[in-house]
This record gives structure tokens, sequence and C-alpha cells, in this order.
């Protein structure tokens, strides 16, 4: 607990300058893990093969998660401080204009904080004298003369006083210095109060943001971190407020809140809220990476910790009663409601998410160049869990194609979906070599997990239809407008039932449009898809079924003639999918087979969807 | 990713582990140093700002609290420090004897055109 004199001597510069000092070493962390990264392990990775490359990357790796670590904890030491010093303020001014007050006054502030005051002053400016004492006959007095009350001559004031019904006029007599010394002495003890309650409040937070020694990042310590994260932001309340970053505004207000502040906000937003930051379409993708980043670094310690705390997980049935039944085991009934399966499916994509973060620059089997850079531009576990993972900076991407996909898509399928883009990016690449391509797998809506009960409903693509333009619009934003690069969206199965809603509702901010193995897209011809039928191309396989089961249900309505291999079969209002010749799209050749083999590496299904990509329209290969 | 490149041109398909150049190996080794150097100066920017705390702000705990934990941060940034100065050294020695085993393939390199940078570094 301070005292008054500290609370006035207390140089709130000295924390807001070490603050400067933590910013500068979160800033040089943050830089220096992105040089990790891209100058140091894609290099080492992308030229070599062997024991020697895999044990520098790991290295490498561990080096990388030191600055990120370093960047998160020393940027939160910085917002305390700088959250100390805002705090702090307040008290200190109140402290200084009582001492200043009291200074004017000519009263005496004394160590303990309680206020010694003179007797009142007459009217020529000379103090009155009082006199104590009683009253003797045969002396006349000085002074006033009604008998003297307490403190009518002089005296200290302290804290805590009671409040005199007449200030003045009470106990103190005819001394107004009285009340004034007790108001003096009240507000200083309360600045100190709120002074030492403050720093009670932040000293703990301070503690808590030790580096434990050696070069390991553990679980532990990521977890730790996630609970630092909390404390920082319960201890710094209103001084950086999450209510301030923008929420359900558009990509473009997002980017305008972004770029008006200053690089010290920008950090510390970034250290404080990484999970909103991280979400923010419309924001750079670099912005967005670093921020996901850190993000799924936590939670991926914090769930493998609680997945280990289950233990083992215990036989699903036991035999029990007489004749022996199989009936559902209690221990698993346990286990399963302590989180059981749903931890395990979130490690198994957040394994897969980190997989892709340390395949950047490895080669492929056949010596391939590496893949790019990855950029994780969204995650969360919320519901089935999401992320959003680019091949590639889509921001200076001369073409980018987003991958929508379907039915039964989330966090723990990620890998399949992943690789869906890896392989649409090695192509893309190789069709066009002088060009930048980022490819983007986009599991960032609740997509219908049942294929018999969820997937025939139109609900799913309406509800997330916001979603993906939202996205599509912040991707367009981050690449400085419409025309800064060619913009393909890819959907495969429900997911192009999502980007008809998406494209009915809203314009979509794409300039092709694949689709694979579509069930129908909610319209009845290319042209309603906002991007011109020329643009719209499709993909299904003759021994694909999802495109029959799903035209009934999802299937779009035109005014028209319905041709089967040229030979008009139906007229009037009809129901089309992409596939249908009177939907009007181009209908590419397909080489591979059933719902899943679009992208299968070295066919034509995925050839013909890299030539779209790249703009090479004249490359596809289709029915004319 | 033009990088990978570099190993295809004239060597073949040899020894998987010998599929190594100089130059990426080398390059990482002087990123490392200059790593080295900025965590140094993050230390030294560590130290500089809390003398400041420790001259202006007595009879608060956060200051003492600020120490310690400032304390910490110095033993664990300089152990980063010395982690990179430490993989300065590795990998300038394994770039340089993979380079010497590899010398055909660096010579290989020099052909290949290098304008479109790599997507990682753009």
């Amino acid at each position: 607990m301070p005292t008054w004199r500290q609370l006035r001597d207390l140089k709130l510069s000295a924390y807001r300058d070490a603050a400067d000092g933590w910013r500068k070493v979160s800033h040089r962390a943050d830089t220096a893990r992105l040089r990790v990264d891209r100058e140091m392990t894609i290099p080492v990775r992308s030229t070599q093969k062997g024991e020697t490359a895999t044990k520098a990357a790991g290295e490498l790796d561990r080096l990388s998660r030191n600055y990120q670590y370093t960047q998160s904890e020393c940027g939160l030491i910085r917002t305390t401080l700088e959250s100390l010093a805002a705090d702090l303020e307040t008290p200190q001014r109140t402290l200084k204009q009582a001492l200043e007050e009291a200074e004017t006054l000519t009263f005496t502030v004394n160590e303990d904080g309680s206020v010694t005051y003179p007797p009142p002053v007459s009217k020529d400016g000379t103090a009155t004298p009082v006199v104590y004492g009683p009253y003797a006959p045969g002396k006349s007095p000085v002074g006033p003369s009604v008998p003297f009350a307490p403190g009518a001559g002089g005296g200290t004031a302290r804290a805590g006083a009671p409040v005199p019904y007449l200030p003045g006029m009470g106990e103190g007599g005819g001394n107004p210095n009285k009340a004034r010394a007790e108001d003096i002495a009240e507000r200083i003890a309360s600045a100190v109060r709120t002074a030492g309650e403050i720093d009670a409040r932040y000293a703990p937070v301070l503690r808590k943001l030790k580096a434990p020694a050696g070069l390991e990042v553990t679980d532990v310590m990521l977890v730790d971190a996630a609970v630092d994260m909390q404390a920082v932001r319960r201890a710094v309340g209103g001084f950086l407020d999450k209510k301030s970053i923008p929420h359900g505004k558009s990509p473009a207000q997002n980017r305008k809140w972004w770029d008006g502040l200053s690089t010290d906000q920008r950090d510390e937003y970034a250290t404080l809220y990484p999970a909103e930051i991280g979400a923010l379409d419309g924001l750079p993708s670099e912005v967005r990476d670093t921020s996901n980043r850190m993000v799924l670094a936590e939670t991926h310690a914090q769930v493998s910790q609680q997945y280990e705390r289950l233990g083992p997980e215990p036989p699903h049935y036991v035999q029990a009663g007489n004749p022996p039944t199989a009936v559902v085991n209690p221990a698993w009934r346990q286990w399963q409601a302590g989180g059981g399966e749903r931890l395990r499916s979130q490690l198994k994509g957040m394994d897969a998410v980190q997989a892709r973060l340390d395949a950047s620059g490895v080669p492929g089997e056949n010596g391939e160049s590496g893949l790019p850079q990855a950029y994780l531009l969204g995650f969360d576990t919320h519901g089935d869990g999401h992320t959003i993972i680019a091949n590639g900076n889509p921001d200076t991407a001369d073409n980018t194609a987003v991958y929508v996909p379907g039915t039964g898509s989330k966090l723990e399928n990620a890998g399949g979906d992943i690789k869906r883009m890896t392989e649409t990016w090695r192509e893309a690449d190789a069709q066009a070599p002088g060009e930048s391509t980022s490819t983007i797998t986009w599991i960032g809506y609740d997509a219908p997990q049942n294929i018999l009960t969820d997937s025939p409903r139109a609900s799913y693509a309406y509800d997330s239809a916001p979603t993906l333009n939202n996205f599509l619009d912040g991707v367009q934003t981050a690449q400085g407008g419409a025309d800064a690069s060619h913009t393909t969206v890819i959907a495969h199965s429900y997911g192009t039932t999502l980007v008809g809603a998406a494209a009915k509702e809203h314009h979509i901010a794409a300039d092709d449009i694949v689709v694979a193995g579509s069930p129908g897209m909610l319209v009845g011809d290319a042209s309603d898809l906002d991007v011109g039928s020329k643009h719209v191309w499709s993909e299904a396989a003759s021994d694909d079924p999802v495109p029959y089961i799903g035209k009934p249900f999802l299937g779009g309505e035109k005014w028209g003639v319905e041709y089967y291999h040229g030979v008009p079969v139906n007229a009037g209002y009809i129901t089309t999918i992409p596939s249908d010749e009177a939907f009007g799209a181009h209908r590419m050749d397909v080489d591979t087979s059933g719902h899943s083999g679009y992208w299968d590496r070295g066919s034509l299904s995925l050839a013909n969807q890299g030539a779209v990509v790249v703009g090479n329209y004249g490359d596809v290969k289709e029915d004319k | 990713m033009r990088l990978a490149s570099a190993d295809g041109g004239g060597s073949g398909d040899g020894d998987a582990d010998l599929r190594i150049s100089g130059t990426p190996w080398t390059s990482a080794s002087g990123v490392a140093d200059e790593l080295r150097t900025d965590t140094n100066s993050g230390l030294t920017d560590l130290r500089e700002a809390d003398a400041g705390a420790a001259g202006g702000a007595e009879g608060f705990d956060c200051t003492a609290a600020l120490n310690e934990t400032r304390a910490t941060w110095e033993i664990r940034l300089t152990a980063v420090r010395d982690e990179c100065g430490r993989l300065h050294g590795t990998l300038a020695r394994t770039g340089k004897h993979f380079g010497e085993v590899d010398h055909q393939v660096g010579r290989g390199a020099d052909n290949i055109p290098t304008d479109s940078s790599p997507d990682w570094a753009r």
C-alpha cells in the first residue's frame, strides 16, 4: 500500500516507459517469428530431405513457438502496464488537487494523511487567538463570547470524521477551517485507498505473467497463457474494451476501424483479443493469421490437457445382468460426459490444421515444388468447429480460389478439405507458374451433418449465406478491390447450394463459380448466379448420385424446356440443377468417379478447375 | 517455392539425404545471427525500460511484481538469444558440409532463373 507521498511522487511515465519496452519486445518477437517461419523453416524444408532437415526444422519450430509465446505474453504485460498507468492517473490527480488546496489554505498535511489547520483568520488578516479552558471569574474573556467547541481554535483533521450537518457551524464552532481540513483529509485518504486497490488488483496479474525458464513451450505454458489473457482482460476492463471491436459490421467497416488504429493499438487488440481479431473479415491476412495461430496453439493445449485428464477411453459396452446383456458402460458414459469424443474430434481437426501449417515448403513426393506459406484466416471450436486456411497469401494473389465444402464438413474433417485445396493450388500453380495463386479452404459455416435428415433442407444454405458473403467481401477488401485478384468460388455438394443462396441474396464477390457434384443451387438458371452464365462451371460424375438425390429438394425453378441429350422432354416450369443442360452453365468434362473424386491429383476434373482458377478458360475441356 | 528446383537440375535423384544444397542452410544461418542480435536488443529494451520504473514508483507492489516478472523474462530471452547463436553455428556448419558434398548441385543452381521470388517471400 503506497503512502500519499509515494502516490504524489509516482511517475506514471515510469510504467508507461516500461510498457513501451515490453511493446518493443513483443513486436520484435512477432517479426522474428515470421522470419523464422518464412526465411528459415520453409527454405530448409523445401530443399532438404532426410534426418538432418527434419531435426533442424523441429528446432526451428521450437524457436518459432518461443517467439509466438513471447509476442503474446509480453504484449499482455505491456497492456497491463498501460492500463495500470491510466487507472492510477485519477487518484493521483485527486490527491494532487487536495494537496494544492491544503497548501493554499496554509494547512499542513502530515505523514499519516491527517491535516493540521490553523485558527480562523479575522477580517483584519490576523489570526484570531482562541483560548481554551474554563471560564475564570474576574478575567475578561478573550475571543468569542460563546463557549468554545472542539476544533474552534485549530487542530488536526483526520479522514473518517463524522460529517457535520452544518459544515463549519457545528462542533467546529467559528472555525470554518475544520470542515475544509476534514474534507481535504478525506480526499487524500480516498485517493490513497483507491491507488492501493488498483495496485493490489494489478500486481498479481503482473506476477502471473512470469516466464518459465528454458526453451520449451509446453501445453501447460500455453494453457496458462490463455488464463493470463483472461486475467488481463478482467484487470484492464474499460481501458481496452472488447466492445470497441466491430461486431456484425461489413468487412469494409471492419477494415476502416482497423486502419484508423495506431500500430500500438493494433498490437494491443491483437494480443488481448486474438480470437476476435482473427475472425474479423476485411483485415489483412497477415494479422488474422498471427492471431488465429495463437488461438490454435492455446486451444490445442487446453483441449489436449482436458482429453488427457479423462484418461484412456473405457470400453463402450459391458456385459451385465443375468443372463448377461451388453449395456452402455457407466465408465464410458462418464468419459463421454467429460468431453470424450467431442475433444478427440477437435484434436483431430486441429492436428490436421497444424499439419498444413507445418507443411509449408515441403516438396511433393515426386519432387514437386513445396506448398506456399499457409495463412490461418479463421479458427474456432464453436459448434462443430470451423477453420479457414489459405495456401499462399490471398491479399497479394493474382488468382484466388475459395473452396466451400458440403455435408459433413466440420473442424474434425478439415484434413480432407484442406487437401483438396492444396491439390488445387499445385494444379493452378503448374498451369500459371508466373502468377501467384492462393487457394482457401473455408470451413466457415455450420454445414448439414446428416445427409438424410439435414441435407435436403435449404435452411442451412440460407442461414449461412451472409457468413460466406462476408468472408468473400473480406477477401476482396483485403485485396484492395474487386479487380485486384481473379477470384473463383469452388463449391462441392451442399456447398454449391450455399453458394446459390449467397449469390441469390447478395452480390457475390467472385468472378467465377465452379460447382462439383451439385444437388441444386436454389436457382433455376446460371444467369441468376450474379457472375454471368459464362462464368458458371459445373462438374458432375456420371456415377455421382448426389445431383439426382438433391434435385427435388434443392434444385431451382425456371420457365423453359428440359432437354435430354438434345431431345426436349419437358416444358413449362422445370426444376434444374447445374449439371442439367437447361441450367446454362459450362458442363466441364469429368474423368473421376463418384461424389468425392473431383480433386484427385492428375485428373481432368482437377485440371479443368485449375484452368478456371487461373483464368485460362480456353483450356477447359467441356461438353459443347 | 522455386527454391526446391535448385537440386532438380543436374544431380538426378541420388541419396535423399544428400539432396541438400548449401545456400538455404547458410542463409538460414545468417537469419539466425540477425535474430540473435535482435533478441539481444529486446533484452536491452527490457532493462532500460524497467530502470525507469525502479526510480519513480516506490511503494507500489506493482513495481516489485514487474521487477520479478522482468527478471524471469530476461532469463527466458537470454536462452532464446543463445539458441539463435547456437543455430547460427549448426546451420552454417551443416550448410558448409552439404555444400561441399553437393558441389555439383550448387553450380547447377546458378543456371536457374530467380526472377520470380517464392510466394512466401513476397
